[in-house]
């Protein structure tokens, strides 16, 4: 379970890293474009896959905290096992997104590399896009699953 | 099954979920995903989700939004916050509920790099609420004007629900932010105001004390340049067309990066703290996407939203009336729902309806743009109203010793500034409309 927590929070520092090295790109690349007149080739596009794969990384650390947004308004006075219960099956639920998202973006990756699909300006293949956003989808997915069958072991530090 | 009877299946399983605790994101996407089957087949959903993770995440104009929560990160754990707190309490803290005014000023000021309501109110409340305890001010008003001006965090600009806002309804970022700016503005000297008539009336919430002196008044106001500066790089850039809302954020987190580490205030363990916090919203904000997006895709094919907006507007009503009548369902639904699932999940319906009125005959971008307004204050409403504002709930969570009752009490005239500023710029679109026109000539 360590093992997990550490992951889900490194890859969220990772993630968000990846998105400050994408602002440092972007002000590089205005400055360039300011003083020399030429910015930095597909920094739109870098900043596009950048930031999502940050976004992706970002899912685990997320569902770990429990800080997906839930309504409780409904529910507030049941019991604690009650709720308890909900929220495991609110879990599962999630789970089956996470990982109806991850597998059918890693098929996605497999179709886009058929057609050997490549990014307009730099001409990055399109799959490298697709597979980035997978570990981050399938790890969110396994702590989910977690939280619903274990959800006295994984409390969040 | 006909369409629509599958789009209200869809629908009510939705609220449903919701209402048993599914996360929102999953509570919209598990009826979405089986209503798009069964309203076509699914072999085309699983080829439609084969690529919505991608594209969603993907969108340019959404990478504003880590980016602007980066930024706030970086402003929070790197002392800006104290420096506002402090140069406006020079200032006013000396009047009679000034502190609590001192907090509300510089959470608008904090708006204005940050672009989360929650993350204003946990900000401000930090170094606002243990000065006002000292000094003697009620619970009551100190996390009540807390509770309030965290909502200035959303309304001035940059602001997390207008990006989406923006990109539902396929609008202009840069002019939806111009727009937002005088309501903001007024919201946050209202504020003020309310708090003085409150303290006026019952004095024994807040006690007078002593002003401080000029020197130490410039002295504080020295400390809040890196805010001026920075709010003046990224929207002086956007504005004067030198970048797009998306590089303005990166300059502006950049920037806010370098001040705060210029302040000696981000180490590496600030540093990760405000990864972690940003990680955490910004996953949470893209996962209702993601839902909303399966959603919203499966409710396209019913074809409701075409059938309501063609309803809607030949009805024989006032379009003002059915503006309001909108608004007050936001209310409603503020409620018990959050700000982001809400424009998620009614923006795509709703909107087309609202776009079909004749409001003052204004274009239809205008309309876009003063109606986005009119949804981002409604929203506010119900950040601090009860019986679920989050506002109050952060700052509450913040300030143990004072009972949530009594915060939704101080709250109550705040509110009444809130709903009549609602009602002002539903008269009068001037408010919101008049400086795009300026900026975008």
């Amino acid at each position: 379970m360590k093992n997990i927590h550490f992951l889900a929070r490194w890859a969220a520092i990772v993630g968000m890293a990846i998105a400050l090295v994408i602002a440092l790109m972007v002000g590089a690349s205005i400055a360039g474009r300011a003083i020399w007149k030429t910015p930095i080739q597909g920094d739109i596009e870098l900043t596009q896959f950048g930031i999502a794969l940050a976004i992706s990384l970002a899912l685990p650390w997320c569902q770990l905290q429990r800080a997906n947004i839930i309504v409780d308004f409904f529910t507030q006075e049941s019991s604690p096992q009650r709720q308890r219960f909900l929220d495991s099956c609110g879990a599962i639920m999630i789970a089956v997104m996470y990982a109806l998202l991850a597998w059918r973006t890693s098929v996605g990756a497999a179709s886009v590399k058929e057609a050997t699909e490549t990014t307009m300006i730099l001409g990055l293949p399109m799959y490298w896009v697709y597979l980035s956003l997978a570990p981050g989808l399938v790890l969110a997915a396994i702590i989910a699953l977690w939280q619903a069958f274990a959800p006295q072991k994984l409390v969040a530090v | 099954m006909s369409p629509t009877m599958i789009g209200l299946v869809m629908f009510a399983g939705m609220l449903a979920l919701m209402a048993v605790r599914v996360p929102i994101a999953a509570a919209m996407f598990i009826p979405g995903a089986f209503g798009y089957a069964a309203l076509s087949n699914s072999t085309a959903l699983i080829n439609l989700l084969k690529g919505s993770a991608v594209a969603r995440l993907t969108v340019y104009d959404l990478s504003v939004i880590p980016l602007f929560l980066l930024m706030g990160q970086f402003a929070t754990q790197g002392g800006l916050s104290r420096a506002l707190f402090k140069a406006a309490s020079a200032f006013v803290g000396h009047v009679r509920g000034g502190l609590a005014m001192a907090s509300i000023l510089s959470a608008g000021a904090f708006g204005a790099v940050c672009g989360s309501s929650v993350a204003t109110s946990a900000t401000i409340t930090q170094v606002a609420y243990p000065e006002m305890k000292e000094q003697g001010y009620s619970g009551r008003l100190s996390t009540a004007a807390l509770a309030a001006g965290g909502t200035l965090g959303i309304l001035i600009p940059p602001s997390v629900p207008l990006v989406v806002y923006a990109i539902l309804t396929e609008q202009n970022i840069a002019k939806l932010f111009a727009a937002a700016m005088i309501p903001g503005i007024l919201a946050m000297l209202g504020y003020v105001v309310v708090t003085w008539l409150v303290c006026k009336f019952n004095p024994q919430l807040a006690p007078a004390t002593t002003p401080a002196n000029w020197p130490a008044r410039v002295k504080a106001l020295l400390g809040v340049w890196p805010i001026l500066l920075i709010f003046c790089i990224v929207f002086g850039g956007i504005y004067g067309g030198i970048f797009s809302p998306t590089e303005g954020a990166a300059v502006g987190a950049m920037c806010t990066l370098v001040a705060g580490l210029m302040k000696r205030e981000l180490g590496i363990e600030a540093l990760k703290t405000s990864f972690l916090a940003t990680a955490e919203t910004t996953a949470m904000v893209f996962l209702i996407f993601l839902g909303a997006d399966m959603m919203n895709a499966a409710l396209a094919l019913t074809q409701m939203p075409a059938a309501l907006a063609n309803w809607v507007t030949h009805l024989q009503i006032s379009p003002l009336l059915i503006v309001s009548a909108v608004l007050a369902f936001y209310v409603l639904l503020g409620c018990v729902m959050d700000e982001l699932s809400m424009l998620l999940l009614t923006i795509p319906v709703i909107f087309p309806a609202v776009m079909g009125l004749d409001l003052y005959g204004m274009t239809t971008e205008m309309k876009a743009i003063w109606f986005g307004i009119l949804v981002l204050m409604t929203v506010g409403i119900g950040l601090i109203a009860p019986p679920v504002g989050l506002n109050v709930y952060v700052v509450n969570n913040l300030a143990k010793d004072v009972p949530m009752g009594e915060t939704y009490r101080g709250v109550f005239p705040y509110l009444a500034w809130d709903a009549l500023r609602v009602v002002l710029l539903l008269v009068f679109p001037g408010i919101a409309l008049w400086l795009v026109t300026i900026l975008f000539k």
